[in-house]
């Protein structure tokens, strides 16, 4: 497990010099911003944009602070997840194709201790992005909406971190078959995107659904009680456990030699 | 002994890359994987390395105390990719602490290391600004850190220039004092330079093994060689004790199984009257016998 | 119009774009393996707004 922890400091250098600490964080904040902003302006907008009649009164009911949150949230479920996983999809084939990946295999570390490493340090600054970014988007939300308790926010960023546990899996499992960066975030996003459709045509069926946590993210900053919880949860904990073992495995089918 | 390799094959869906190799590593020994590009060097490397899975065949090592040798295998790949945005200290820093090597102390162990491959002073640097022979130093750091008993480098001087080339060959010839080497190249005078043993493979295929001078004797048909001024007139006769090969109307080559006077020869161009412009009978050397072995 | 607007709610967003696109500008200058020329990305950084710079940590970089 000592080998574990020098390739989680190799990683968390590695993201701290391609910069990826930096920018990362920084996007997720602007995109937690400019919700609650254009909705606050969004009277201001529509009438430069719109060019209305003159006389004419916009008259749009302010919204709560939980929609506004659930508006963070559903941004977040498409910009965000695609961030997430073009800012995944490279972090083994660049080094299995450019063969630096050989320092390490010719060395006793485990294949566990190599994908584990990835998962936990990319879950790290995905869950410290993402929580930044949403606490910054509920401040934005307190001062010019309404407030939103503070654990309705904390169970939301709960639910939506168990998903991003999953999402990280997804992204690495698919990596350790695939040896270019847009198959790989091309069959992430079409998975990903098969069972949002999915979810979407036949909701009874699809309750176990690992993106029903999205939706349940949003849930929670509405009512205090969430229905079918537990199902997606359970699922998504095993699916994700499933798809790192998935990962270690092939990882061990893996060849070295180029062909 | 140190690892014992029996009917090693690889299979990939087009090809056999290694067919049916058998061969044995002494302990301390330096041993040369010589063949042509293309002849299975690289895949037989990477199986020893434990990078590659053989499709049958054993890889013996001998465990001695109870230690196994596979968990100390340091490994130098052909033009090897480093971590870039590392410096050189970190990397070894990784590499040091993957292969078990306890903190305490490894920093001066990185230091010492860094010294013998001559790059000390640039151990804070990031490695992306490296030339290719400082990449191919470190790769070399990296393998002989945590002091392996075997030592296997890829092709380790096919990327160098003259002069890097002799430095690299002169730090490994260093190292085979402590460690037993494996190193592959297709280039005879760098085996010749440092190692004792000889591998020679061909398509796949083990052609030759044993030691250099066994390599010069195995070849050990005598080559005379005769140029002369005028046209050659008929001077030997059938019933010689040599064959005679006419190259063209003024060369001849003579070559014989047994010994052959040199004198002799010579004194038959002399008495027709024959000028001599070139006569050479040197002894066969190791690129003719190497040759001589990928024919067979 | 402009008076309606509060620029102290709006500053710190400003501010984050200036801050990701200098740092896609400088990590650009420095960098010596870029995919493609390197004054389209400088350009693409500039004038696509926050979607530029990080267009360019994703796809702008050589093994990165």
């Amino acid at each position: 497990m000592s080998g574990m922890q020098v390739l989680i400091q190799k990683e968390w250098l590695e993201s701290m010099r391609n910069g990826k600490w930096i920018w990362l964080p920084i996007a997720f904040a602007i995109l937690a911003m400019s919700q609650p902003l254009t909705m606050y302006y969004m009277p201001q907008l529509l009438e430069i944009a719109g060019g209305l009649p003159e006389g004419a009164v916009i008259d749009i009911p302010a919204p709560s602070g939980e929609e506004v949150l659930s508006g963070v949230l559903s941004q977040y479920t498409f910009l965000g997840t695609l961030l997430f996983v073009l800012a995944a999809m490279n972090v083994i084939v660049h080094e299995r194709n450019n063969g630096s990946i050989i320092f390490i295999s010719v060395r006793p570390v485990s294949a566990l201790s190599y994908i584990l490493s990835k998962w936990i340090s990319l879950l790290v600054l995905y869950l410290i992005s993402f929580m930044i970014s949403f606490v910054i988007a509920w401040y934005y939300t307190n001062i010019l909406f309404s407030m939103v308790s503070a654990a309705k926010l904390f169970g939301s960023i709960g639910i939506y971190s168990i998903w991003l546990c999953f999402l990280v899996a997804l992204v690495l499992s698919v990596s350790t078959f695939l040896k270019s960066n847009s198959s790989i975030a091309g069959v992430s996003i079409g998975i990903l995107a098969i069972l949002a459709l999915a979810s979407e045509l036949a909701p009874v069926y699809m309750k176990w659904s690992p993106t029903q946590l999205q939706s349940q993210a949003v849930q929670a900053l509405q009512q205090t009680i969430i229905s079918d919880l537990w199902l997606p949860i359970t699922v998504t904990v095993l699916v994700t456990i499933f798809l790192l073992c998935l990962a270690i495995w092939r990882m061990k089918q893996w060849d070295y030699s180029g062909h | 002994m140190l690892i014992s390799i029996q009917q090693l094959t690889k299979v990939y869906q087009s090809h056999t890359a290694v067919k049916g190799v058998t061969f044995e590593v002494q302990k301390g020994s330096c041993t040369a994987l010589l063949g042509p590009n293309g002849a299975g060097k690289t895949t037989i490397l990477n199986m020893l390395a434990g990078l590659l899975e053989p499709s049958s065949g054993v890889i013996k090592f001998s465990e001695e105390n109870g230690t196994n040798v596979t968990g100390s295998i340091g490994f130098l790949p052909q033009q090897p990719k480093l971590f870039d945005w590392m410096t050189a200290e970190e990397f070894l820093k990784m590499c040091g602490r993957l292969s078990g090597l306890p903190q305490k102390g490894l920093l001066q162990k990185i230091r010492e290391v860094l010294g013998f491959v001559g790059l000390e002073n640039v151990r804070k640097k990031r490695i992306a600004g490296f030339s290719g022979g400082m990449k191919q130093r470190l790769g070399l750091a990296q393998a002989i850190l945590h002091e392996p008993a075997l030592l296997i480098l890829d092709e380790p001087v096919s990327a160098l220039d003259p002069t890097g080339r002799r430095e690299f060959l002169e730090l490994i010839q260093q190292m085979t004092e402590k460690m037993t080497v494996i190193f592959s190249t297709h280039i005879l005078h760098d085996a010749e330079q440092i190692c004792d043993e000889v591998l020679i493979l061909q398509a796949g295929e083990l052609k030759w093994d044993g030691n250099l001078q066994q390599l010069k004797k195995s070849n050990d048909q005598q080559t005379i060689r005769v140029k002369t001024k005028e046209k050659l007139p008929a001077i030997f006769s059938e019933s010689e004790s040599f064959t005679v090969e006419y190259v063209n109307q003024q060369e001849v080559i003579i070559q014989s199984k047994q010994q052959i006077n040199e004198n002799d020869i010579l004194q038959r161009f002399m008495e027709q009257g024959i000028t001599v412009q070139y006569f050479n009978a040197d002894p066969v050397t190791l690129e003719e016998a190497y040759l001589e072995v990928l024919a067979k | 119009m402009l008076q309606e607007i509060n620029w102290s709610l709006l500053m710190p967003i400003i501010v984050l774009q200036v801050i990701l696109m200098s740092f896609a500008l400088w990590n650009c200058f420095k960098e010596e393996a870029v995919s493609g020329p390197k004054w389209m990305w400088v350009f693409i950084i500039i004038v696509i707004n926050i979607i530029g710079p990080i267009l360019y940590f994703i796809a702008g970089r050589k093994n990165k």
